[in-house]
């Protein structure tokens, strides 16, 4: 139930981005200068919806592209300060026992993240 | 002769957790430095001194952290620092082997405009994982000198303090280069710095600009004292990158941030396949999701193990000194005062020295090792039931030995909710000097099994009070998520040192406490006060307890030492046969009463200097209430099973 619940905020979510993205290509305003050419690409990934998981249902070695992070100000904050940031590859490096927290390898350095944050966090899975 | 005139310079250092700055700042100062808390906050300050040539170096090593925003303490006294206190130079620790995130904090420290020198540490682990850093091409990308070093091994340092004279003299000069954002940013960004050039900010323009864009509630509030306009303006601004980028302002300013960090570590790296490395392997086996557990097993009860037997057997032998040193005969009165005033003393170096000084070596050894992130990581999921998570189990671990340096290592959480919560359960953790009792009162005169149901009750209670205060408390959990970092064999100049400034903190916090207390209550008792206040608890000891009338003097005693509860009535009665002072119900309640009642003084004294008498004194509050109605309800229990 609580899964289904994260999915559906997550479409509302994806919906308000994919609708941003238009009045964005309306107005003309380009993304280039330094920004990162992923981020385009990761909007056009974005637009086949149903693509998004939650970082913690990755199974151990898989590889995914994260799109957004979700929850309060403080915490989506510290995500993308410890480099979670969107256009991003994760692997995930392993996953603790009793529903413990995950191991994923992101930008070369290790990091641990509790269950509840790795909810949070949204990604595209990676062939 | 000439006297030559020593110049002061401030150098501090800063970097991401676990890179290395503790070694280096041992490598900078060895012996000279001291471990104490920043003004007024709860956060490590270590302050060391060297001298270099004719340079009196005060060097400071600010708390590991990522970022410089607002999300922890440590992270606005370290912005804070180099802002206002203007250190002559900062040097920024690097941990080489993953470059890309050290150059996210090291480009925002280019943008709080300080005089930067990176030390690129840990190049040997760098190479053994096949990364190959170019020196020249760091510096010139940056704009700031590069010294390659191993902080382990000493390599480097010297060239390290040599380039921080030279930067001080002005022979090497920095030009820090400018972080450009996307062209939505960095136009705002300009329109925002144009108009606050010229205003007295504590931060340089391009940093509180950024900050304001990012939406720091400390620097909004700084400036729109001066300008309201400022702020609102940078609100609207805010807004509009969130429209055009589809996510939070700030996010989108880590994000950029993290793409020139991504792009300056790729261009400077060569990164060639490496093989797994023994210590990978080591690595694998204590994270296995069995053998993890085992080997997790295994340390802690070496641990426990290697303390305790180390702490009993040096602590029996240091009594034993002390026993000779005491005169043969003493009347009752006399030996009441000297167990008060002598034996405090001797308790602080029975306590102090076999139990805390172990137990602080191996607390730094795990620290400086990197094992205590992956003890994280297997238990996150049981410190969550008691709404704390998986870095808890250090001080909850070190509670059982001593409560005071327990309630200091809760500093490892990041938040001072979690900070506080754990502290709290620390409280209840029955300590060398409770187990003490357990043992001399449950154990000796009624059984093995009986201590350790008493334990495991207390292990409950501890589960339930920290799941409530977590739940009583406001504010939201942030979680757990925390960077591993590659084993290592711990460096002995960090632990020894390390080790012996904390220890220097902790007897000085309770030398004075036990042996004044001690004093104060035998004299008391000496001159009969505690008689009056054995009477006046009489209806809470004998008629709510059902514990003899010198359960009230004991209880006092046990406020300051926990021990005394035992020893005590052993010296008053004049017999060490307890069983003919007590029947068997009264020593487990006065056993359990032991185990809760009130955090003794010293822990008290630590409670009040980590969060404040108001925090000490509810959780001292609270717990005598709990304790005596716990006590009470168990009392009631153990007539109705009848023992």
């Amino acid at each position: 139930m609580k899964r289904v619940g994260g999915k559906l905020k997550a479409l509302a979510y994806f919906l308000s981005r994919y609708r941003r993205s238009c009045a964005r290509r309306r107005e003309g305003v380009s993304l280039k200068a330094e920004a990162p050419s992923t981020l385009d690409e990761g909007l056009e990934k974005r637009v086949e919806p149903g693509g998004f998981v939650a970082l913690i249902d990755l199974r151990v070695g898989e590889r995914a592209e994260i799109s957004f992070v979700e929850g309060a100000r403080a915490i989506v904050k510290r995500l993308v300060d410890m480099g979670l940031t969107r256009g991003t590859e994760v692997k995930v490096l392993k996953v603790a026992p009793f529903n413990g927290p995950i191991e994923v390898l992101v930008r070369g350095s290790r990091l641990i993240i509790s269950r509840e944050l790795a909810s949070k966090v949204f990604v595209i899975r990676k062939d | 002769m000439v006297i030559m005139s020593e110049r002061k310079i401030k150098v501090a250092l800063a970097g991401n957790a676990n890179v290395g700055k503790s070694a280096i700042f041992n490598c900078l100062t060895g012996l000279h430095q001291h471990i104490g808390n920043w003004p007024g906050k709860t956060v490590e300050r270590a302050i060391g001194s060297l001298k270099f040539k004719e340079y009196e170096i005060e060097v400071i090593d600010l708390p590991g952290i990522y970022s410089f925003s607002t999300f922890s303490l440590e992270e606005l006294i370290s912005r804070e620092y180099i802002a206002v206190e203007r250190p002559d130079v900062v040097i920024n620790v690097i941990d080489a082997s993953v470059l890309e995130r050290n150059l996210f904090f090291a480009l925002q420290l280019l943008e709080l405009q300080a005089p930067i020198i990176i030390a690129l540490n840990q190049v040997d682990l760098a190479r053994r994982k096949g990364i190959n850093i170019c020196e020249k091409k760091l510096s010139d990308l940056l704009g700031v000198p590069v010294i390659s070093t191993i902080a382990i091994k000493g390599v480097g340092i010297h060239e390290l303090i040599e380039s921080v004279i030279e930067v001080v003299e002005g022979k090497k000069k920095i030009e820090l280069k400018r972080i450009e954002y996307g062209r939505e940013v960095e136009d705002r960004l300009r329109r925002l710095e144009d108009l606050l050039s010229g205003l007295k900010t504590t931060y340089p323009a391009r940093f509180t600009a950024l900050k304001l864009l990012e939406g720091d509630e400390e620097i909004k509030r700084e400036i729109s004292f001066i300008n309201e306009k400022i702020v609102s303006a940078s609100e609207r601004y805010a807004r509009e990158i969130e429209e055009i980028h589809g996510e939070p302002c700030f996010s989108v300013i880590s994000s950029e941030r993290y793409v020139v960090a991504s792009k300056i570590a790729k261009e400077v790296q060569e990164i060639a396949p490496a093989k797994m490395s023994l210590i990978d392997r080591v690595d694998e086996i204590i994270m296995h999701k069995f053998l993890g557990y085992l080997i997790m097993l295994i340390v802690m009860f070496s641990v426990f193990y290697a303390i305790f037997a180390f702490g009993n057997f040096l602590s029996a032998m240091i009594s034993d000194v002390f026993e000779t040193l005491k005169p043969a005969v003493l009347k009752v009165e006399e030996e009441i005062l000297w167990e008060g005033a002598i034996g405090g003393f001797v308790a602080c170096i029975t306590l102090v020295l076999p139990y805390v000084l172990p137990f602080y070596l191996l607390l730094t050894v795990l620290e400086d090792s990197g094992y205590l992130p992956r003890i994280a990581f297997l238990l996150d999921n049981v410190m969550h039931k008691m709404g704390l998570h998986g870095k808890a189990i250090i001080p909850l671990i070190l509670g059982y030995g001593c409560n005071v340096p327990a309630c200091y290592s809760c500093r490892i959480m990041e938040t001072q909710r979690d900070r506080l919560i754990a502290a709290f359960a620390v409280t209840f953790i029955p300590c060398t000097a409770r187990i003490i009792v357990i043992l001399g009162l449950v154990a000796s005169f009624i059984s093995m099994e009986w201590a350790f149901t008493l334990l495991l009750i207390d292990l409950a209670i501890t589960f339930a009070v920290s799941r409530a205060a977590f739940k009583a408390l406001p504010g939201e959990p942030i979680g757990l998520i925390m960077e591993v970092h590659s084993l290592r064999v711990p460096s002995i100049n960090v632990v020894v040192s390390q080790t012996w400034a904390r220890l220097k903190s902790i007897i000085l916090l309770v030398f004075p406490i036990y042996v004044i207390g001690g004093t104060l209550l035998a004299i008391m008792y000496a001159i009969g006060l505690l008689r009056l206040i054995e009477e006046a608890l009489a209806p809470l000891t004998m008629g709510w307890l059902g514990l003899p009338p010198i359960a009230g003097a004991l209880l006092l005693f046990g406020a300051v030492r926990k021990e005394l509860v035992v020893a005590m009535p052993a010296i008053i009665f004049g017999t060490i046969d307890l069983s003919t002072v007590f029947t068997p119900i009264q020593m487990l309640v006065l056993a359990f009463l032991t185990m809760i009642y009130v955090p003794c003084v010293a822990t008290y004294a630590m409670l009040k200097r980590e969060f404040g008498w108001k925090v000490a004194s509810y959780i001292t509050i609270f717990e005598v209430a709990f304790g005596l109605l716990l006590s009470g309800i168990f009392y009631r229990l153990l007539l109705f099973i009848g023992l």
